[in-house]
């Protein structure tokens, strides 16, 4: 059975560049660009794990995993958070983050998509 | 020899004797002294009285008496009539070295008087009446030769003794003097001291001084002049009689007096000489007499004195000694009014300064409060009409954080738009600020008053505080609002500008690595090579961006550190591997702690990172830092040392460990900086101009952003270079002594 991903990113050309990407390495990929969008998608489908922008418009990345901590189901999903170098300091609070089931912090500028998959593999400890 | 010490010894013993015998006459002299009664009502009777003992008892031919008036003339008691001594330059020429002798002796100054000296009667020996520093008079005895003088009694040894005694009686005599014509004289005097000194205006002054002079002398107008010889004005007149004031009479006067008059003046001593002198005024109105007013040695006016019918010579000497105090005190008041006009004037600039300066200026005592402050300080901290004077400065704004002066771009609603600086935090800042041994201070504040929120360059100058004991120092107030706004809104810019870039740079460096890792089939050779080149680029872009966006958030003051203790080596050790490419690129040879560092170790060289056993390195030196910032700091510095080595070279580092720091160090042997790119080395946008630095890219943001964030750390950066030899940089951080010794357990 194919990996299942989650990806939430307002960006359509970084959405559309990581879907490429999981989709070619075998992922099913679901794709939202808000977070509210996303927590619809939770609802079709609970994904293996979650690839998770922190600024979006509506409902950004640490809201929606406030939101999902609510739900015992969702809870359980491992999050990686993608984010811009520098931001993490300012824009979250690391403690809570954490707490909220955040596996890993991905800076978009300097992780290429080949390592993003090969950070999620080794969190759903696929052999790559 | 031998005789004239026989001789000496007989002459000794022949004058003790007499010694003897005078001794006893002083004592009786003394006693007749003390029942001598001085009778106020009949001074002349009392003056011969007194002669009488004193030549009987002294031994002396004649004895005369008497006594120094304020006007410092000379009256011989008893024979008022006489013409007066007047005691000046002369007198105090002949008396210069009796003044020593009798300074020494009595411990006055300005004593004036001449001890011994010949005149037709004999020899005079005269003694001064000394009392408090003051000359009251002076006692004459006539000798006939000296050996009489030595049988006196009035001698050396015993003289002091003997003046004590007079002095009351002189005192008396004195006291007798002063008719009551002369007593109103003395409080007319003390009437225009205070005149001078009241609260009149000048002019409303002069015409009081001018009738004061004419309550004691008999005269029809009394006029004052008043400046300099050249040009001379009139200031002041009692009567009508000199209407025309700008006829030429008064400036006539000028060199006729100084032809005439100036050479007496200054042999004033001769009193039997007039002093003043005739003019007849162009309008024919009759004799004038003048009087000089001094100022020192100089002459700054003249008191005119005009009457139709009276001659000049008419005036008694007491008059004309009236007039004289009169212009001593005048001459007292002008010099002042002349000083006083100009530090009027000087106080009116220091003032016009003070007040138009479109800075704040406040002066503040040594407890912080408020001496003075200007508008423009007002209008900052409270306003125009109100003084500040006395207010507490620090209780009159409070200082803002700026960090989180306005929301960021990201959503910040949790936190307030402003923090205000805790108090202890405040009063930290504050000591820091005015503690600091320097002597003027400058920094820049946000802060809150009751009128808005400024951005403020303090500047603190404590050196005036040297001189003036309540005085801490002059704070100067500059308001830069309006530049902080533009610089913020610059920096808000780059931030905004450099964020906006990074999203569309994430994409190209993506979906480029999946191209060249043939995610969407084969490539030719060519093909990868310019992708790697554009991919290259835009990673160039990335870091430029990021650069940017560093230093904006540092000029924002929008970065906080996480500190944690931190393994420095194992920190450099990962910044290496990620320099593998580069380092292996220029074939740098890295040396650490001076072990070689090898990326396929054998067994001379390690592994960065490595903690087998074989390795020297100890990985035990811990800082307190933000990890992600420490290895900024490094990677920065490990970059540089790389780019600007020559092929082949050695990059060395090295750790020591102190107290409170830690030290890393990074010497390259690359091209080096010039003494004069060493100082501006960490400015913003600088970039050195080496043969290198052509090949090499850069933003000249590195070493800036690499000083602020050791900065932020409480570290230090220093740098030593040598152009064509190499580069050293040390970078001192906290250590965490005390946090690895925790890790450990």
């Amino acid at each position: 059975m194919k990996p299942k991903i989650l990806i939430i990113e307002d960006d359509l050309t970084l959405q559309e560049m990581y879907c490429e990407k999981f989709e070619m390495c075998k992922f099913l990929v679901y794709q939202a660009s808000t977070g509210k969008e996303g927590l619809e998608k939770l609802k079709i489908d609970i994904p293996d794990i979650i690839l998770l922008d922190i600024m979006m418009p509506e409902m950004n990345g640490l809201e929606m995993l406030k939101e999902m901590k609510k739900n015992k189901v969702f809870r359980e999903i491992p999050v990686i958070l993608l984010t811009n170098l520098g931001e993490k300091k300012i824009d979250m609070d690391t403690e809570l983050s954490f707490a909220l089931g955040v596996k890993d912090y991905l800076i978009k500028t300097k992780h290429t998509p080949d390592e993003i998959v090969e950070k999620v593999k080794k969190i759903l400890k696929i052999k790559v | 020899m031998q005789k004239e010490r026989k001789s000496g010894i007989k002459t000794a013993q022949k004058t003790s004797a007499e010694r003897e015998s005078s001794r006893k006459r002083f004592e009786r002299l003394l006693f007749e002294l003390a029942i001598f009664d001085f009778s106020l009502e009949d001074i002349d009777k009392s003056t011969r009285d007194l002669k009488k003992i004193l030549i009987e008892y002294t031994g002396a031919r004649g004895c005369t008496l008497m006594f120094l008036d304020s006007y410092n003339q000379l009256w011989k008691i008893g024979e008022r009539t006489t013409y007066p001594f007047m005691l000046g330059e002369g007198v105090a020429g002949r008396a210069a070295k009796y003044r020593k002798e009798i300074c020494a002796e009595e411990g006055v100054e300005g004593n004036i008087y001449k001890p011994l000296y010949k005149n037709k009667s004999g020899i005079i020996l005269a003694i001064p009446l000394i009392d408090k520093n003051k000359v009251l008079g002076v006692l004459n005895f006539t000798y006939k030769s000296k050996e009489e003088m030595a049988n006196s009694p009035i001698n050396h040894e015993v003289k002091t003794f003997f003046v004590k005694k007079l002095r009351k009686i002189m005192g008396n005599i004195i006291l007798f003097h002063k008719t009551e014509e002369e007593r109103s004289e003395l409080k007319n005097s003390k009437k225009i001291i205070k005149l001078l000194e009241g609260n009149l205006s000048h002019k409303r002054k002069m015409e009081e001084v001018t009738n004061k002079i004419t309550d004691f002398v008999d005269t029809d107008k009394v006029t004052i002049l008043v400046g300099s010889l050249r040009k001379i004005s009139l200031v002041s007149v009692n009567t009508v009689a000199v209407k025309n004031r700008n006829s030429k009479s008064t400036i006539d006067l000028v060199p006729l007096y100084k032809k005439r008059v100036k050479k007496k003046i200054y042999s004033i001593l001769d009193i039997s000489e007039d002093f003043g002198f005739k003019l007849i005024t162009k309008d024919g109105r009759g004799y004038t007499t003048i009087r000089p007013i001094y100022a020192g040695a100089e002459i700054i006016g003249f008191i005119l004195l005009e009457d139709k019918t009276k001659n000049i010579n008419n005036l008694s000497t007491r008059e004309i000694g009236c007039i004289d105090q009169v212009a001593k005190n005048l001459a007292k008041y002008f010099n002042y009014q002349l000083s006083s006009k100009k530090i009027i004037e000087e106080k009116e600039q220091w003032r016009q300064l003070f007040q138009n300066d479109t800075d704040g200026v406040i002066l503040l005592s040594k407890n912080k409060k408020i001496i003075e402050a200007n508008p423009k300080a007002k209008d900052i901290f409270g306003s125009r009409k109100k003084s500040l004077t006395g207010k507490d400065f620090f209780s009159l704004f409070k200082i803002l954080d700026p960090e989180l002066k306005s929301p960021t771009l990201v959503s910040m609603d949790s936190v307030p738009n402003f923090k205000i600086v805790s108090e202890r935090d405040l009063v930290k800042r504050v000591d820091i600020y005015f503690s600091s041994r320097k002597n003027i201070n400058r920094k820049e504040y946000f802060i809150e008053t009751k009128n808005g929120r400024y951005w403020i360059l303090f500047s603190m100058n404590t050196t005036i505080s040297k001189g003036h004991m309540d005085t801490f120092g002059v704070v100067q107030i500059r308001d830069i609002t309006i530049r902080k706004e533009l610089e913020q809104n610059k920096d808000e810019f780059i931030s905004i500008a450099s964020h906006e870039l990074r999203t569309p740079l994430t994409a190209m460096k993506g979906f480029l690595s999946m191209i060249i890792s043939k995610d969407y089939g084969e490539l030719n050779e060519k093909q990868i090579k310019s992708l790697t080149r554009v991919s290259d680029s835009t990673g160039r872009m990335i870091d430029l961006v990021e650069a940017l966006l560093d230093s904006s958030r540092i000029e924002l003051e929008r970065f906080c550190l996480e500190r944690e203790p931190v393994n420095i080596m194992e920190a450099t050790c990962e910044i290496l591997r990620e320099l593998k490419t580069k380092v292996e690129e220029k074939k740098i040879k890295i040396i650490m702690q001076g072990k070689k560092v090898s990326f396929s170790p054998d067994k001379e060289t390690i592994e960065p990172g490595c903690n087998c056993k074989n390795c020297i390195i100890k990985s035990d030196i811990y800082v307190l830092a933000d990890r992600s910032r420490l290895m900024q700091i490094i990677q920065n510095l490990l970059d540089n040392a790389i780019k600007y080595s020559f092929i082949g070279s050695k990059v060395e580092i090295y750790f020591t460990e102190g107290d409170k720091f830690a030290t890393i160090s990074i010497k390259d042997k690359g091209v080096g900086i010039s003494e004069k790119d060493q100082k501006d080395l960490f400015k913003r946008f600088h970039r050195i101009h080496n043969p290198l630095s052509t090949q090499t890219y850069g933003t000249g943001l590195g070493l800036y952003i690499t000083e602020k964030l050791v900065d932020a750390h409480g570290g230090k950066i220093e740098v030593k270079s040598k152009e064509g030899k190499g580069t050293t940089f040390v970078v001192k951080v906290p250590s965490a002594k005390q946090m690895s010794l925790n890790l450990v357990r």
